[in-house]
């Protein structure tokens, strides 16, 4: 007999981080967005802003010696702090949060530490920082702990425009959701 | 095309009016509210409270939830801004369920009152607040009629 299982995951990080970029990368369905265009000072970093949400699906293609189907419901947020009341909304029940920060953007980690902490408040899931633009294991490591992650949070290095890259943050929050299922000793995120 | 007061106006509108002032002799107070409120965004959501019964604010703000103005007597509140940008997002979404590809309002009734939402091009968002015994019509009316002067102000803003 098939079981499915279903997560929720909510993705999350400040403005021009590469949020919608992620989702875009791995979602298997037409990836719904709310796009505007960029206003103000804004305008200068991006054309285009999330303002309400982001969906799109994943689903784990079964192996042959498992009879489990995993589904990954994929919501993003808008970055701004004026947004802030969609991710209150959007992470309700989440089962994992995938952090997005852009490392070629230092200005952002100040106000990405105070997000995560906000964000992480309140809820006992685990968190997987993916770090945007950067293809070295110890800086992702290092701007994770720029943001308040202790060494047991995964920080993986991506380039979020590329799919495959994508992929390997997918793959590093199904085993942080294997994880949580094995152990009972999930804290909040571990953040400090 | 002639920017005056961060709008960009057609320079023609503003040589009839010229025009129209060297042959009285005299400023016409109706003119020069007509011109006042062309220009400015205040001015015109003002008119927009005044022109309808019920209708107790409006304000305007860029579809990307950055207050642009507001009438009279409404409290700046940033985070409704935003709100209201997030509840447009969702509605272009929502429009394509009937096979729809242009927003044109959205409208939020409950027991205290209405909060209608105009697209205002594609970049900005006008929103009108209301008693809830407002005639609808009667808003809309007012507001068809100045949505092009508001987008003037958000493309100018821009």
């Amino acid at each position: 007999m098939t079981t499915e299982h279903t997560f929720k995951i909510l993705v999350t990080g400040p403005f021009a981080a590469g949020k919608t970029s992620l989702i875009q990368a791995i979602s298997q369905s037409p990836v719904v967005t709310t796009e505007v265009a960029t206003s103000g000072e804004e305008a200068a970093v991006k054309a285009n802003t999330t303002v309400a949400m982001d969906f799109g699906t994943f689903a784990l293609s079964p192996l042959d010696d498992s009879e489990e189907l995993v589904h990954l419901l994929m919501f993003g947020t808008p970055g701004q702090e004026r947004f802030r009341f969609m991710t209150d909304i959007l992470k309700a029940d989440v089962d994992v949060v995938t952090f997005v920060v852009d490392a070629r953007a230092p200005a952002s980690f100040q106000e990405a530490r105070s997000m995560l902490a906000l964000v992480m408040n309140g809820l006992r899931v685990p968190l997987v920082i993916a770090v945007n633009r950067c293809d070295d294991r110890e800086q992702a490591r290092q701007v994770a702990g720029y943001l308040g992650a202790g060494p047991d949070i995964p920080a993986i290095p991506c380039q979020l425009i590329d799919p495959e890259s994508g992929r390997e943050v997918v793959a590093e929050v199904l085993v942080a959701l294997l994880d949580a299922d094995d152990s009972a000793l999930v804290t909040q995120g571990g953040i400090s | 095309m002639l920017k005056i007061l961060g709008v960009t106006t057609d320079i023609s509108f503003v040589a009839d009016l010229t025009m129209i002032h060297t042959n009285s002799g005299m400023t016409s107070p109706s003119l020069a509210s007509l011109l006042h409120e062309r220009l400015d965004p205040q001015a015109i959501l003002n008119s927009i409270v005044r022109s309808v019964a019920g209708v107790i604010g409006a304000a305007l703000a860029s579809a990307d939830g950055r207050s642009v103005a507001h009438s009279d007597h409404l409290v700046h509140d940033p985070s409704r801004a935003a709100m209201i940008a997030a509840t447009m997002g969702l509605a272009g979404q929502l429009i394509g369920v009937v096979g729809g590809h242009q927003l044109e309002e959205v409208v939020v009734r409950s027991d205290a009152g209405f909060v209608i939402v105009y697209a205002v091009g594609s970049e900005g968002v006008l929103t009108v607040l209301a008693r809830p015994s407002t005639n609808l019509h009667h808003i809309n009316t007012e507001v068809r009629s100045r949505l092009e002067g508001l987008r003037g102000v958000v493309k100018a803003g821009r």
